[in-house]
This record gives structure tokens, sequence and C-alpha cells, in this order.
């Protein structure tokens, strides 16, 4: 029970801090329109490049592209920021499991 | 006016030196310009010759904005992380003075973005522009600067203001680039989204630029650069307000580093 609570207030600390997202305009910039313009970006690209046939590969591709981005750099962050912040040698000290808590 | 352009080189000098040992900077200039130019060359150097500086220069303007605007802010953004922040803004000098001196830095590292991106379009992809046009090419690229300039003054106290500048910021950066035509025309956009296209000054600029790189008849480079140069002035002006807003809001509310 204290290991999910670890893990509850782990999550809810690196949703606040982790991309400074302070406020839900900052949130709905990074997680929504960011990706739609960047798969809007590449489809607009491609039709340049290739024509209209090859829009649904471009856009499915950055989809998937987003979608790992989000969950890859966003582990690597938590850990780097840590680093950055001068706050890792605490948490590799706090007796929490590491596992729960990044 | 002395002391002002003294204070103005000191912030120049000091920003490029913390730039310089950045790995941040290297990514932005560096290794994210080389990906999108590796990207465009790559989807664009068999689609026609008329497409080629797409993916030559397309690169290096993304590297160029991507340094200049971003990079220029969180410049101001580090202040705040390093506590230096109300220091800034309680010295006698001006803050635009400071910021201006921080964009510089910024705009000469962004113009070095060029460099991988036309390397690697010529080593790599054996892509050229023999058609280029040199002094019209010069002029575009500086109005293209002096746009990148005035966007990222006007912008910069923003972040100083508010820390979820950075973050919205940074989330509208791919709709730049695409309003903006670094790297496709504007006319590949849906028509409704072209009239915001319009207000921006670095569509004309870029638009002269690659006109300039692959020569067309119907080109206007005259009435593209008064365009570019003329919403950079409205930018200008309204920056001054913005300048005093963010200024008096600093004071009143005392919460400038927890902003």
């Amino acid at each position: 029970m204290k290991q999910l609570a670890a893990f509850g207030r782990s999550t809810w600390l690196q949703y606040v801090a982790l991309f400074q997202w302070a406020t839900p305009l900052g949130y709905l910039a990074y997680k929504v329109l960011l990706p739609v313009a960047q798969i809007v970006f590449f489809v607009q690209l491609g039709v340049f490049a290739t024509g209209p046939g090859n829009a649904l590969y471009f856009a499915l591709g950055n989809s998937l592209q987003i979608a790992a981005n989000g969950a890859i750099f966003g582990v690597i962050a938590t850990v780097a920021n840590e680093r950055h912040n001068g706050t890792l040698p605490l948490l590799l000290g706090s007796p929490a499991n590491r596992l729960v808590s990044s | 006016m002395r002391a002002l352009v003294r204070a103005a080189w000191r912030a120049f000098e000091v920003s490029l030196r913390l730039r310089v040992v950045s790995p941040w900077t290297y990514l932005n200039w560096l290794l994210f310009p080389v990906i999108f130019a590796a990207i465009g060359l790559f989807m664009l150097t068999s689609s026609g010759i008329d497409r080629v500086a797409y993916g030559v220069l397309g690169g290096g303007i993304i590297g160029f904005w991507s340094v200049a605007y971003l990079d220029g802010g969180n410049s101001i953004q580090d202040e705040r992380w390093q506590g230096t922040l109300e220091q800034i803004f309680a010295v006698p000098t001006p803050l635009f003075v400071i910021v201006i001196g921080k964009i510089l830095s910024s705009l000469l590292l962004g113009l070095m973005s060029f460099i991988p991106t036309v390397a690697l379009a010529y080593f790599g992809f054996h892509a050229a522009l023999p058609g280029l046009d040199p002094v019209r090419f010069a002029v575009s690229l500086g109005v293209l600067t002096l746009s990148f300039f005035v966007i990222a003054v006007a912008l910069t106290p923003l972040f100083a203001v508010w820390r979820w500048a950075f973050t919205v910021l940074n989330g509208l950066e791919m709709a730049v680039y695409g309003l903006c035509g670094f790297m496709f025309p504007i006319s590949q956009l849906p028509s409704w989204l072209q009239p915001i296209s319009y207000l921006l000054s670095p569509t004309w600029a870029t638009r002269a630029l690659y006109a300039s790189a692959n020569p067309t008849p119907s080109a206007n480079f005259v009435s593209w650069w008064l365009a570019a140069l003329g919403l950079s002035a409205i930018y200008l002006g309204l920056s001054f307000l913005l300048y005093r807003f963010v200024d008096a809001r600093a004071r009143v509310t005392g919460q400038l580093a927890l902003a």
C-alpha cells in the first residue's frame, strides 16, 4: 500500500514538474498542438514531395513516432531532470522503491 | 547610447560563451537541422529540380528559427532557473538591451545551421543550387534574419513573466514551420490557413529566399521584402507595448522568479 502511495505521488509530481506543465494551456500545447502540427507538417511535406497518394502513410508514421517519443523521451527525462535539478542523489538515497519512484 | 551598446555587447559576449559550452545549443544548430535536412533531401531530391531548394535550405531555415526564437527565449528561462532574473530586471540597463545581446548571439549560432545542412546536401545527396542569384539570396537572407530577430526580441519578455510561455511557444514550433513555408510552399496548406501565413513576416522572407535560390519568372522580390520588413516594423511597435506591460507586471506582482 505504501509503495502504491509512493507511485501515486511520484506520478503526480512528475506530471506537474517534468515538462513544466504548470498550466493546462502548456499541457494542451505540448501534448495536443505540437503532435497535431507535426503530423500536418510532415503530411504536407510528403504530399509536396511524393503526391497526395501517400498522405496516410506519413500521418500514420508520424503518429507512431509521436507515441514512441512520448513514452521513451518522458521516461529518460525523469532521470535526466532529477540530475539537472540536483535531486538525483536524494532520490537514490530515499528508501522508496526505485521502480515505483521513477 | 554608448553605455547601452556596451551592455548589449556584454550580453552578447556572455550569452555566446555560455552557448558555446552548452550541449543543448549544438543539438539545436547542428543535429536537429541535419535530421530535418536529411528527411527533406531524401524526399525532395527525387521529386524534381524545382523542389531541391526546399531540401537544401529547409533544414537550415528550421535550425536558424529554432535557435533564434526558442534558444533566445530559453536564455531568459535559464536566468529564472539560475536565480538571476530579478537582477536583470533591477539593473539600470533596460531589459530590451540585454535581450538584444542575447538574441544576436542566438542569430549568429542559428546562421551556422546552414553549414551542416548545405554540406549534407552537397556531399551526401549531390544536391546543389546552380540557379542561385547571390545578390537576391543575400538580401533575402538578411531580411529573414531581421524578421527572426524582431520576432525573438518581441516574444522574449513573455518568457520572463510566464514560465509556461516556453512550453506554449515550443508547442507552436512545428506549426510555424508549416505556416511560414520553411520546407514546402504555403500553397500546400489548406486555403483557410493561408491568411495566417500572410501575417507572419518570415513567410515573405522565406518565399523570397527560395525564389532567389531557384529563379522563378513570377517572383516579386521587392514586394516580398517590403512585406517582411513592414510586418517586422509592426511587431516591433507592438513589442514596445509588451515590454512596458512586462516591466509593470513584474514590479506590481513581485513574482518574477515564481511567475
